[in-house]
């Protein structure tokens, strides 16, 4: 099994680091998204960069990844302003996102040759095709990532566990939220439109899920998280290669196992300590 | 290069005809006050009569709409500032240990990583949660949570401290130690004190100063000045007969 891997690995090799690098980036923000209940704000992020694709593929601007992104980053933003003004205003706003700009971007290419299935296959999600581009890209945030979360890993999870004792000790929270739903935006429109729906939506959900039902603390969960991630993207190309299936789902699919694993582990834990 | 002297009698905290709220919607219209070190200020009020908003604002945590809150230079760094928040203000989707959460009040301060232990040991030691400092904070009491909370702020060597109902859902023990810890940093370590309470009897005993809230304005001052029946009325909107104790000659 391993050995079709590396005979596959000169052939397909930006896939595959892209698809890890992705994974890197997105489980470790999944951590703040997961821990500030904002789960449900993120499908809506993805779905709102769907529709940014979908206008540039009707204006023709060839240009995917700025229109995702620009998409993406405003419902982030607009998201992160509800926010202050308490969770339920969030939810409601999310639901509107996620559900319009799902509706609208089939309405959009309803009509265009190729654009609907163009739409669906971003839903669907495939991790082939990356370039050399995406994984630059890819790992310049996973870099960006890892070294705010060093610089500033104290105060980030004062942030996460208690932001107005962050605030008192002269953290800008409100400076931080908008540096949080600008990068969060970015980095979801960027990996939807290299990858998709499912594999974005599950890299930033399900690891940063898995760690934190097994940890204890916070600050353990910015170490399993990304591991996770590792494992599921490595293991999950290895055997969708093996098996020809299609990595991106091998791999969410995987995680959702891991995550089954984690809560089956935590049941234990709980009840035979 | 010489250290700038700042005045003992400057005030910590200014409030200037400060308007707070979220959006465009005012919780509170033009507060002015002025909070001194060594004071213990009680605010009270009725839910939802804008303590929590003047707190946050003057934590930095909202903006003011109009006027301004700022604290004095040397606390505009916010290193020696602990807030002890409402229980509810903590997010509790979030899995951590006492330890954890204790260690969390010297965010932003760079110590040795032993020294950090060990300073959180200790305080966690004073407040008596060391034994239980790798349990989930959302598994031990009600009271042994608000000790954490009060740990984390302390492990800052706080000279101003906000607490925020403190003693709600405590029983009587775990509400009179606490009180008693925090009245102790007041007086003997000369700890300035917000305290956020209905608790009226705690206005009486405990406070130099009183901030009273409603209908958005705040009647904020000595407690021999403004902590009576009549603005009792006010700030609670119905008949009030305290039985005010007469100050002592000590105080």
């Amino acid at each position: 099994m391993l050995q079709e891997f590396m005979i596959s690995f000169p052939l397909f090799f930006e896939t595959y680091l892209s698809a890890l690098f992705m994974a890197i980036f997105l489980s470790m923000l999944g951590i703040l998204v997961v821990n500030r209940e904002q789960i449900f704000l993120t499908a809506a992020i993805s779905q709102a960069a769907t529709l940014g694709i979908a206008v540039d593929i009707i204006i023709g601007l060839q240009q995917p990844m700025i229109a995702a992104v620009t998409f993406s980053i405003i419902a982030a933003v607009i998201s992160g302003m509800k926010d202050k003004r308490g969770g339920s205003n969030r939810e409601e706003f999310s639901a509107w996102v996620f559900l319009v700009s799902a509706s609208l971007s089939v309405l959009l290419l309803a009509n265009h040759p190729q654009g609907v299935k163009q739409i669906q296959s971003l839903i669907a999600s495939s991790i082939i095709g990356s370039g050399m581009f995406e994984v630059i890209v890819f790992a310049v945030i996973s870099l960006i990532v890892m070294i705010t979360y060093f610089v500033v890993h104290d105060k980030l999870r004062l942030f996460i566990i208690d932001p107005i004792m962050a605030a008192a000790i002269g953290i800008p929270i409100i400076l931080w939220n908008w540096y949080i739903s600008v990068f969060l935006g970015l980095s979801i429109g960027m990996a939807m439109c290299s990858s998709g729906m499912i594999y974005t939506f599950g890299c930033l959900v399900l690891p940063a899920q898995i760690a934190k039902t097994l940890c204890k603390r916070v600050s353990l969960m910015f170490i399993v998280s990304p591991l996770v991630a590792i494992i599921s993207v490595v293991s999950g190309l290895i055997i969708a290669n093996y098996y020809n299936y299609p990595p991106g789902q091998m791999i969410i699919s995987l995680m959702g196992a891991f995550l089954v694993l984690a809560w089956a582990l935590d049941w234990f834990r709980t009840n035979f300590k | 290069m010489e250290k700038e002297q700042i005045p003992e009698q400057t005030p910590i905290i200014v409030a200037e005809k400060a308007t707070i709220g979220y959006g465009k919607k005012a919780i509170l219209k033009d507060v002015n006050m002025e909070i001194h070190s060594g004071d213990f200020w009680c605010f009270i009020g009725s839910n939802g009569s804008g303590k929590t908003s003047l707190i946050k604002s003057i934590l930095g945590a909202i903006r003011t709409l109009k006027g301004i809150v700022f604290l004095r230079k040397d606390f505009a760094r916010r290193t020696r500032i602990g807030f002890v928040p409402q229980e509810s203000e903590l997010n509790k989707s979030v899995s951590t240990t006492l330890e954890e959460f204790v260690s969390c009040g010297l965010a932003g301060i760079t110590f040795k990583k032993s020294v950090r232990q060990k300073r959180t040991l200790k305080v966690m030691e004073i407040m008596g949660i060391k034994h239980i400092k790798n349990s989930s904070i959302w598994n031990v009491s009600g009271g042994q949570r608000q000790r954490a909370m009060i740990a984390r702020a302390l492990v800052r060597d706080p000279l101003l401290m906000i607490v925020d109902e403190p003693t709600s859902g405590l029983d009587f023990r775990a509400a009179h130690e606490l009180l008693k810890t925090i009245t102790d940093l007041n007086r003997e370590k000369k700890i300035t004190v917000i305290f956020v309470t209905h608790d009226l009897n705690i206005c009486q005993d405990l406070a130099t100063h009183v901030a009273m809230f409603h209908d958005k304005n705040v009647i904020a001052g000595a407690k021999q000045q403004v902590f009576n029946n009549e603005n009792l009325e006010k700030t609670f909107g119905i008949a009030v007969n305290f039985p005010f104790r007469q100050p002592s000659n000590e105080e």
